[in-house]
């Protein structure tokens, strides 16, 4: 009997169980895809190449040689892999095959093509004008008739761009077509924006009122020398002086403060800035966002339009709040002004795709995206009318 | 803005069959066959209808339904596959499964 039991117990357990693993797999792995592909191009060359002479070190003005210069790129590539389930809107294409490449709309709209979860996992390693990259891309997003919970995280090597988002939303469907979402997201971001560690390193000044940092000693702090010496003007006789500046290694760079400043000075403000700001840690903030979202599709008109905006009441979770976009303005010639309240912002994004197949012939397009994130906007569309002869 | 709105009540005027949007479920029935009817929550998270003779008769003659109780899979306004019951008035027992395998195709596709 208790075998009877032990087995009958068994084999109940195995169905649920299985019961459970379709459930998971019908809800999460069903349809997904898994990936790996690639790419290679030609990479980019010059239209024209490069020519520097070298000179005769003994004679200047001996025949020199003439060297090319040009830098030959090796081939460009990509390759990556990764799973995907993410359901395009009728009106967008389907694809044979999936590469990683694409850029699917639902990404960027608040609510996806089905309801459920959505996921985009992508890793990938490209070589661009021979410096190499890492990029990835994970997206996770579960859509309800009321709710929309989604993570975001996007690498970009060759832009060294890197984003993080997460949000919750409560949606509210109105008939069919509309639906209005509210509820918070966080979201990331790395630069420090209005600090300009260069302009106030520049603009200190001592208590007497002169400049406490002397532009030109920007080069000391990175190794390199100067040394007094005077030109003579053979014809004239005129003599002028001059600081010749040499590197941490001795090579001569500059014959003058102003060949210096010109040549050289610009990329150790550069590396100076990027320094400063590399002392930061990246800022996290937290702010309400609503959004609307309209879909209508017809084989022969197709309207999809949604809007997402992030209000004005961020509140910085991570990262030195006086760097951040909160105290974008807060910064001047004399640092930080400690306005502690900060400035908000209204950060926006919105989209709108639409056809119409007016005949059998002819037909009219528009799709366009507009993103504005602390002070980035981006716009990308296009619009066209087809005519089939 | 203006242009959205008229593009809105465009969409809305022309295209005011909201029930064969996205992927609908409808069940096209009767008083008199009430019991022969089916539940169509197994697609509640797609749009589900039920409509009566008696109430949308013209409805039912635009869509030539001829049996009753009728079930129509309708996707983006257009006609995927019905299921009508028999002679029996009874509606097919796998009358479900068919729909579901339906839907499984429509949405395998969008992915």
């Amino acid at each position: 009997m208790k075998k009877l039991i032990t087995i009958l117990l068994i084999l109940l357990t195995t169905n649920v169980n299985g019961q459970v693993f379709k459930k998971i797999y019908d809800k999460v792995f069903k349809y997904s895809t898994f990936y790996v592909a690639g790419d290679i191009k030609e990479a980019y060359e010059t239209q024209y190449p490069d020519y520097f002479i070298r000179t005769d070190p003994d004679d200047l003005y001996a025949i020199p040689q003439v060297v090319d210069e040009t830098v030959y790129h090796p081939f460009d590539y990509r390759v990556g892999f990764g799973i995907r389930r993410l359901a395009r809107y009728d009106y967008e294409i389907k694809q044979n095959y999936i590469d990683g490449s694409e850029n699917m709309v639902g990404i960027s709209a608040p609510t996806g093509a089905v309801k459920g979860f959505e996921y985009l996992f992508h890793f990938e390693k490209e070589r661009e004008r021979s410096e190499e990259f890492v990029n990835s891309r994970y997206f996770l997003r579960h859509t309800g008739k009321y709710h929309i919970v989604k993570l975001e995280q996007r690498t970009q090597g060759n832009v060294d761009f890197q984003y993080q988002s997460a949000e919750v939303r409560f949606k509210l469907p109105i008939g069919k077509k509309i639906s209005i979402s509210a509820g918070a997201i966080a979201r990331s971001h790395q630069k420090a924006y209005g600090y300009n560690p260069i302009e106030l390193w520049l603009n200190e000044l001592d208590d007497q009122g002169n400049p406490a940092n002397y532009w030109y000693t920007l080069g000391f702090e990175y190794g390199y020398t100067d040394h007094f010496t005077s030109y003579t003007d053979y014809n004239t006789g005129n003599i002028f002086y001059d600081w010749i500046w040499r590197n941490p290694e001795g090579d001569i760079v500059a014959y003058g403060d102003r060949d210096f400043r010109d040549r050289v000075f610009g990329d150790l403000m550069n590396r100076f800035n990027q320094e400063r700001w590399n002392e930061l840690d990246p800022f996290m903030e937290v702010a309400p966002i609503v959004g609307v979202d309209f879909y209508h599709y017809r084989s022969k008109f197709w309207l999809h339009a949604y809007a997402n905006w992030i209000l004005p009441y961020h509140h910085y979770i991570k990262g030195n709040e006086d760097f951040s976009y909160l105290h974008r303005n807060s910064w001047g010639l004399g640092g930080h002004n400690n306005n502690l309240e900060g400035e908000q912002w209204d950060d926006y994004q919105g989209g709108l795709i639409f056809g119409w197949k007016i005949s059998k012939t002819l037909g009219l397009f528009f799709e366009g995206e507009y993103v504005k994130f602390w002070d980035s906007e981006i716009v990308n569309s296009s619009i066209g009318i087809n005519y089939r002869l | 803005m203006r242009i959205l709105l008229l593009i809105l009540l465009f969409t809305g005027s022309i295209y005011s069959q909201e029930f064969k949007d996205d992927i609908s479920v409808v069940q096209f029935s009767a008083g008199f066959v009430e019991d022969s009817e089916i539940e169509l929550t197994p697609f509640k998270v797609y749009n589900i209808y039920y409509f009566k003779m008696e109430n949308r008769a013209v409805l039912f003659k635009e869509e030539n339904i001829k049996y009753l109780p009728t079930i129509i899979l309708y996707h983006n306004g257009k006609e995927i596959t019905r299921v009508e019951s028999g002679i029996d008035l009874k509606l097919p027992d796998n009358c479900i499964e068919l729909i579901n395998k339906h839907i499984d195709k429509l949405i395998e596709d969008k992915f």
